[in-house]
């Protein structure tokens, strides 16, 4: 019982605690705001030779999540290993053979994209995954 | 001291502890539940709105990061929470079995639900890590009812349900997820009233005095409070996991 009036007590000073700090914060406009960043389409460097793309994560998944890469020209995929963890360092391009656990020290995926069309690629477990549009 | 007694003493008594018969008690306290879990659902939801407009209106995108799981995490606390308000009501009448079955299905619940929902914005780490914290206290609490056996499956089941919760959440990203959480939260909401529903066939329609003893409101209120803002701001400033870039 005295637990009960105890727990009461601290609800109503929380309560008003929390609406007074929300009131201030909606009149003041002084909000909190966290680091998200909104999604922005990359695609792969072309030096000629070959063709360079840079692969992190990002909302859960491979960014860029679309790569598009040119028909017969040596691709190398560089992925950024200080993000780009667990299952998802374990990269499948099916359709050019490519199943690579890509490490801090071996972070490059090399493969020449043979066939035109819009081909899938994920980590081993499905997790994430994205497109490589050959052109 | 005979039932009908008790019963007069009781009625000048504080109203959260009184004894009845069974045949007087017919969904009297499941009435009570209901409104309960009414005030706190609709208390909880203004709470989650004032916290929208004094902390995250600049947030971008909050609604799909966050809000939409907001509105589970409110959902999932209302459950479990109003499923300890019932069993702590009938707190004296339950044998082991009962109890052992009570410990597991709250803790089990309470732990997969947060975990879940907590693992949907900051991942694998500290979505386990509430799942698990808050399965296995609200578990372990549940399963006090009968002992040391309830307060062992209840722990067990908080402990498993907190990272099985998480693991589904990060493992469905990017497979439906969003579609996924609120089939999830119908299946506890399912084993929550086919709890009730056992609780009084097996243990209150059987027994000829029962002890009613429910909670005030407003203490359970402010523990509701206190676990769902704690959980929003961790969701939404809390650490998160590489796949939340």
């Amino acid at each position: 019982m005295q637990l009960g009036k105890l727990l009461g007590i601290i609800g109503i000073i929380l309560i008003s605690v929390f609406l007074l700090v929300a009131i201030r914060n909606y009149f003041s406009n002084s909000q909190i705001t966290n680091n998200i960043v909104k999604e922005v389409d990359a695609g792969a460097k072309n030096n000629g030779e070959e063709q360079i793309v840079d692969l992190s994560v990002k909302n859960y998944n491979y960014y860029p999540n679309t790569i598009n890469l040119k028909y017969n020209v040596p691709a190398k995929i560089v992925v950024d290993t200080n993000k780009v963890r667990g299952c998802l360092q374990s990269i499948v391009i099916p359709d050019f053979g490519v199943r690579k656990f890509v490490t801090a020290k071996d972070n490059i995926i090399s493969f020449v994209p043979d066939k035109k069309g819009t081909f899938s690629f994920s980590c081993s477990m499905g997790m994430g995954f994205g497109k490589i549009v050959v052109s | 001291m005979s039932i009908i007694n008790k019963e007069a003493e009781c009625d000048n008594c504080e109203p959260e502890h009184k004894h009845h018969s069974s045949s007087k008690l017919i969904f009297k306290v499941e009435k009570s539940m209901i409104k309960t879990a009414f005030y706190n659902l609709i208390f909880l939801i203004l709470i989650e709105t004032i916290a929208y407009f004094g902390f995250f209106k600049n947030i971008p995108d909050f609604f799909s990061k966050y809000g939409y799981y907001l509105i589970f995490l409110v959902i999932a606390v209302v459950i479990n929470s109003i499923a300890i308000w019932h069993i702590k009501a009938y707190r004296h009448v339950f044998s082991c079995t009962t109890g052992m079955m009570i410990g597991m299905t709250i803790g089990m619940s309470s732990g997969f639900s947060i975990g879940l929902i907590v693992g949907a914005t900051n991942g694998m780490f500290i979505g386990s890590l509430a799942g698990i914290i808050v399965g296995i206290i609200v578990g372990s609490y549940a399963g006090n009812c009968c002992g040391i056996m309830g307060i062992m499956e209840g722990m067990m089941a908080g402990l498993m349900g907190g990272l099985m919760g998480a693991m589904t959440s990060v493992m469905t990203l990017n497979d439906n997820l969003a579609v996924f959480v609120p089939i999830l939260m119908i299946s506890v909401l399912a084993m929550i009233i086919g709890l009730i529903i056992m609780i009084y066939q097996e243990e209150i329609s059987k027994k000829p005095d029962v002890h009613y003893h429910g909670f005030e409101l407003l203490p359970f209120i402010t523990v509701n409070f206190i676990i769902t803002l704690g959980l929003t701001f961790l969701m939404v400033f809390g650490p998160r996991s590489f796949l939340f870039g």
